[in-house]
């Protein structure tokens, strides 16, 4: 199987599997511990529709994504600091009604569109240059911001009341951990497909957050856990020749099956 | 200057105004206590103290500094929330909890040291929970959470102590350990506290002032204008009795089954 790596196809596959199991796990465990993780499904989805968009009007699906998400995620962050409705509600709005809209513009392109499949349900093998690059700027950024900002973001998951009442500015870091999250969703659905980004984002830090007594070590945890299920199930897609987004999920939920079996919590 | 003033203060709580036109100063060593029934503002007024919420109309100071602007001394204040429920697999230690009390001094970025450190280490210590540092917080009993939450608000050595219904939500024994806790600080600090309780008894030896909050109304004053029958009853309605009991006064409801 090593020879494969030979194939620049295969190298580039292997670093988007690695520098998405880091990404969305890490990003998963702020938005599991602020209980805004399903935002992560609905980003995904709004952001199809922005793919959808793209293709029929013949622009970058990966733009369409990024506009539509961006745009929705501002919206649902503003009208929820407005006290208008809450993320759950906002973000079970805007899932079901931007999926429509993918459907409507899929239809109206009148075309099989391969392209539209692979943000949907995910190919590895299909990311380029760019996707990489996107994928390892943002893996960076959101390490720095949560390196710098640790004991912040530490404060808010702990107690909103208590970050606020420290003058701790809670409302833009919220914003910045929605903007990263809508970002790290964007960059990964190529990989691991609009429907299966959830998995990834959820899944190694809800399996570290039964294992682990602090926060740090929650994160360390679940890093070492998207890594385990991305590149194992990048392998085992490339031995079974099995979709490489279901493979990566599968694995992350058989963790989060063993981590519950070892909880001591 | 008096460390707190609440100046003509007008606070609402959604389109309902619940503070209407409240005065009162807090100086050097008062023990103030807030109370009145639910919805009458109590939270609002801490809120307002700690700058999170802005009055409609009026102005507070803490430490001779407005709080609605860009106000150091805000960080001066330890404060102690109202009960939360906490999921008890929270990955955070009691040690790691009371660090984060240091946070608002060392501002962004910077990470708690030594000293920071060591300080959490001793309040731990002097709340009665040593021993528990490592013990995840979630899993501790809620006299115990409401323990480790003063140690928070103590880091820093802050130069008043706010707690919102620190008695709240948790059992007889933990209430007693609790209260004991925030007499025997106010006993050895003499710093400034602002307490809101409806649990008023056991802190009535150490109450300098008192704002009793009612529906529309409110009343502010020592211990002898406030703790009297005709006052509460103005706020509580008639089931409100003081009595007094070797020298010492004693706010009782009674059964209105039998009044």
């Amino acid at each position: 199987m090593l020879e494969l790596f030979a194939l620049s196809v295969i190298r580039k596959a292997f670093v988007a599997s690695v520098l998405v199991g880091l990404l969305l796990p890490l990003v998963g465990n702020f938005a599991l511990m602020t209980r805004t993780a399903f935002l992560g499904a609905g980003i995904a989805h709004i952001a199809f529709a922005g793919v959808a968009f793209g293709i029929m009007l013949s622009f970058s699906p990966l733009l369409g994504a990024f506009l539509f998400a961006l745009l929705s995620v501002a919206f649902i962050w503003y009208a929820e600091k407005k006290n208008w409705i809450t993320y759950d509600v906002g973000m079970s709005i805007l899932f079901s009604f931007f999926m429509a809209l993918a459907i409507l513009f899929l239809g109206l392109t009148k075309q099989y569109s391969g392209e539209a499949m692979s943000y949907l349900f995910g190919s590895v093998l299909t990311v380029s240059t760019i996707d990489i690059i996107l994928l390892f700027i943002t893996v960076l950024l959101f390490s720095i911001f949560v390196g710098v900002f640790y004991k912040e973001l530490f404060h808010i998951i702990l107690s909103r009341d208590l970050a606020l009442a420290s003058g701790l500015s809670v409302d833009t870091f919220t914003f910045l951990m929605l903007l990263f999250m809508t970002i790290s969703v964007v960059v990964s659905m190529k990989a691991v497909g609009a429907l299966l980004v959830f998995g990834l984002l959820v899944m190694p830090s809800a399996a570290a957050y039964r294992l682990a007594f602090r926060f740090h070590r929650m994160i360390l945890l679940s890093l070492v856990f998207g890594l385990i299920s991305s590149i194992a199930g990048f392998f085992i897609s490339l031995t079974l020749d099995i979709p490489s987004g279901a493979a990566i999920v599968i694995i992350a939920f058989l963790l989060l099956i063993i981590s519950f079996i070892f909880s001591r919590k | 200057m008096a460390e707190i003033i609440f100046n003509e203060v007008t606070a609402s709580y959604g389109d309902s105004p619940v503070l209407k036109d409240l005065t009162f100063v807090v100086e050097k060593e008062d023990f103030v206590i807030v109370m009145g029934p639910n919805g009458t503002g109590k939270t609002t007024l801490v809120k307002t103290l700690l700058g999170v919420k802005k009055p409609d109309k009026g102005l507070v100071y803490v430490l001779g500094c407005p709080v609605q602007k860009v106000c150091p001394h805000r960080k001066k204040i330890g404060y102690v929330p109202q009960f939360q429920s906490i999921d008890p697999d929270f990955p955070a230690t009691l040690y790691d909890v009371v660090l984060t009390g240091s946070y608002a001094n060392l501002g962004y970025v910077k990470l708690p040291g030594k000293e920071e450190k060591e300080e959490a280490l001793r309040l731990i210590e002097e709340v009665g929970l040593k021993g528990m540092e490592n013990h995840p917080f979630g899993r501790l009993s809620g006299g115990q959470q409401r323990r480790g939450l003063i140690a928070r608000a103590l880091m820093g050595s802050p130069r008043i102590l706010v707690l919102d219904e620190p008695t709240a939500g948790v059992d007889l024994a933990s209430q007693n350990q609790v209260r004991s806790t925030i007499q025997e600080i106010y006993k050895r600090t003499r710093i400034p506290v602002l307490l809101v309780t409806h649990d008023i008894n056991p802190f009535l030896s150490l109450v300098t002032k008192i704002v009793l909050l009612g529906y529309g109304k409110h009343f502010v004053g020592g211990k002898e204008d406030i703790v009297r029958e005709e006052i509460l009853r103005e706020v509580y309605g008639e089931y409100v009795k003081v009595i007094e009991v070797a020298g010492r006064k004693y706010v009782m409801t009674r059964d209105y089954h039998y009044a």
